[in-house]
């Protein structure tokens, strides 16, 4: 592969334990980032101090952890332009994205209203939505993508109208790396009073993300995409918006008080927050935010740019592959098919040579039905990528594809 | 880095996934299964007939999978018993003992050094018994 001249290793491999293992090549970032030192020695400090009793203890450590707990929640929330009362704890963007969708579909959706999705939607935001619109009877209207699997932002905004209650979106596509252009959809969705609902998994890692800036109702992203742990992501929503819907869960924490028939729910993110907390999963999404924050300032940023370019253009150059998408804004997230392989096979046979990518349907089907092609693989670079990265994927891409076509 | 993938993706597996010889239509008549695999969508429809006892199957799939489906209906053809022999193709899979099998099934034997791709192995033969199970249903039923 003559597209991609292999260079010096990028310095945040330090940073990462998991790399440690000589040939190991990570490209399967958007699926999940490997996680660095100062992450690991955060969660593991946690149950070495004996943080416990968050929101419920009245002893030393459990008034330690909940201030360690509302510092992460506040610095979660400040990485995305929002303030520690907008910001609901829970389990990832899949719960996010279900606490808004179930909470809309009890409190404001009815018959005739409109939720507008769009076929560029991971199953964890179109699903949700699905189950949304048919339990409040609602209709569900799809924005298509187009032959090469763009989703054009007029497309949105022509299906918003005045029945339209949820416009729900990706921030950047999982597929294609694409980054939606918010701003008019934003607007239209406002003009009609509709709620506007992002699905920033794989922004986070990827943009300076400022919800004020985008104009959204509620945005969600999880920890386990931005190096910290799994099992942990953040729904970011106004606190009028938090305070109309209905919580998913029931249990502790989430009540002011409780008889036996029923309870007095919580105001505030408590609402949406029941249950033991989890303080690990917390400090160490805070610090994975600062990991990257502190990366962004060593110029990650300018180094995936540079990444990006080396690896649509060592793609461009091989006639076997056909890479999805279209020019237009996008960050290191890439996607593509082998002519005559099976991208499972080719996974595997990377794999064979020490290098992690995707291959399937990244949980997007309804793009896939749409563009005609069954399936891809993916590669998704990270603050870690380097050109020996790549340099060691497409030796290792051309050998698959000339073992299997 | 695993050496189980090189043995899996070896010629004789290599050369019957890209070049398959039972991937045609059902003949007129036949019974047909579909089998799923819900971790990347693939599906493969595999069909006997009762007339000649000929196995056949189409869909898409990935080169382990159409190996896999390609000797499934090489050595159950005209075979009594397809969900027994399909068994018999499992249990080896499960613990790696194929001494009983047609040496040619032993190439699959690697996939158990590789967890993530034995559904891909094990999805033909799954199906195969499912063929039996709707043949019975059908001949139960005077349909066959």
């Amino acid at each position: 592969m003559s597209a991609v001249i292999e260079g010096p290793r990028c310095p945040e491999r330090a940073h990462f334990p998991a790399l440690g293992e000589a040939g190991f090549v990570y490209l399967d970032a958007a699926a999940t980032t490997l996680v660095p030192d100062a992450v690991i020695d955060v969660v593991s400090g946690v149950y070495r101090r004996g943080l416990t009793g968050v929101h419920r203890g009245v002893h030393a450590r459990a008034a330690e952890a909940t201030q360690a707990y509302e510092d992460a929640r506040r610095a979660i929330g400040h990485a995305v332009g929002a303030a520690a009362e907008q910001v609901v704890l829970g389990r990832g963007t899949t719960e996010a994205l279900n606490v808004v969708a179930r909470g809309v579909a009890e409190s404001q959706l009815g018959p005739g209203d409109e939720v507008l999705v769009s076929a560029l939607d991971h199953h964890a935001h179109l699903v949700s939505w699905q189950r949304a619109a048919a339990r409040a009877s609602a209709r569900l209207v799809v924005a298509p993508v187009d032959v090469q699997g763009v989703l054009a932002a007029s497309s949105v905004v022509a299906r918003i109208n005045a029945r339209t209650r949820v416009v729900a979106l990706p921030h950047v596509s999982n597929v294609t790396g694409a980054v939606l252009d918010a701003h008019p959809i934003a607007r239209a969705a406002r003009a009609h009073g509709a709620l506007f609902v992002l699905d920033g998994a794989q922004a986070a890692p990827h943009l300076r993300v400022d919800v004020r800036e985008l104009g959204c109702d509620a945005y969600a992203f999880g920890a386990h995409k931005v190096y910290g742990p799994n099992g942990v992501g953040a729904l970011v929503a106004s606190e009028a918006l938090l305070a109309a819907l209905p919580p998913l869960h029931g249990g502790g924490h989430m009540v002011v008080s409780v008889d036996e028939t029923s309870a007095t729910l919580a105001s505030g993110p408590a609402r949406h927050e029941a249950g033991t907390a989890n303080v690990e999963g917390a400090l160490g999404f805070a610090a994975g935010l600062a990991f990257l924050a502190s990366a962004r300032a060593r110029g990650a940023e300018a180094r995936e740019r540079k990444l990006l370019g080396a690896l649509l253009e060592g793609l461009a150059a091989l006639p076997f592959v056909r890479v999805l998408g279209a020019e237009g804004p996008r960050v290191g997230i890439v996607s593509f098919g082998v002519d005559g392989a099976h991208p499972h096979d080719v996974a595997s046979l990377l794999d064979g040579e020490g290098v992690a990518v995707r291959a399937g349907r990244m949980c997007a089907q309804p793009f896939f039905a749409q563009v005609g092609v069954c399936d891809a693989l993916r590669v998704s670079l990270s603050v870690h990528s380097d050109e020996a990265d790549l340099a060691t994927f497409f030796g290792a891409l051309e050998r698959a594809a000339g073992a299997l076509r | 880095m695993n050496p189980a993938l090189d043995a899996l993706y070896k010629q004789q597996v290599l050369a019957r996934g890209k070049v398959p010889q039972f991937r045609r239509p059902p003949e007129p008549g036949a019974v047909t299964a579909v089998g799923d695999n819900p971790l990347c969508g693939d599906r493969i429809t595999l069909a006997w007939s009762p007339a000649s006892g000929a196995l056949s199957f189409e869909g898409r799939a990935c080169l382990l999978c159409v190996a896999s489906a390609d000797l499934a209906c090489e050595h159950a053809a005209g075979r009594p018993l397809l969900r027994a022999h399909a068994e018999g193709f499992l249990a080896a899979l499960a613990s790696g003992d194929f001494g009983a099998l047609p040496p040619s099934l032993g190439a699959f034997a690697a996939a158990r050094g590789v967890p993530v791709r034995l559904g891909c192995v094990r999805l033909p033969w799954e199906t195969l018994q499912r063929v039996e199970v709707i043949s019975a249903a059908l001949a139960a039923g005077g349909l066959l």
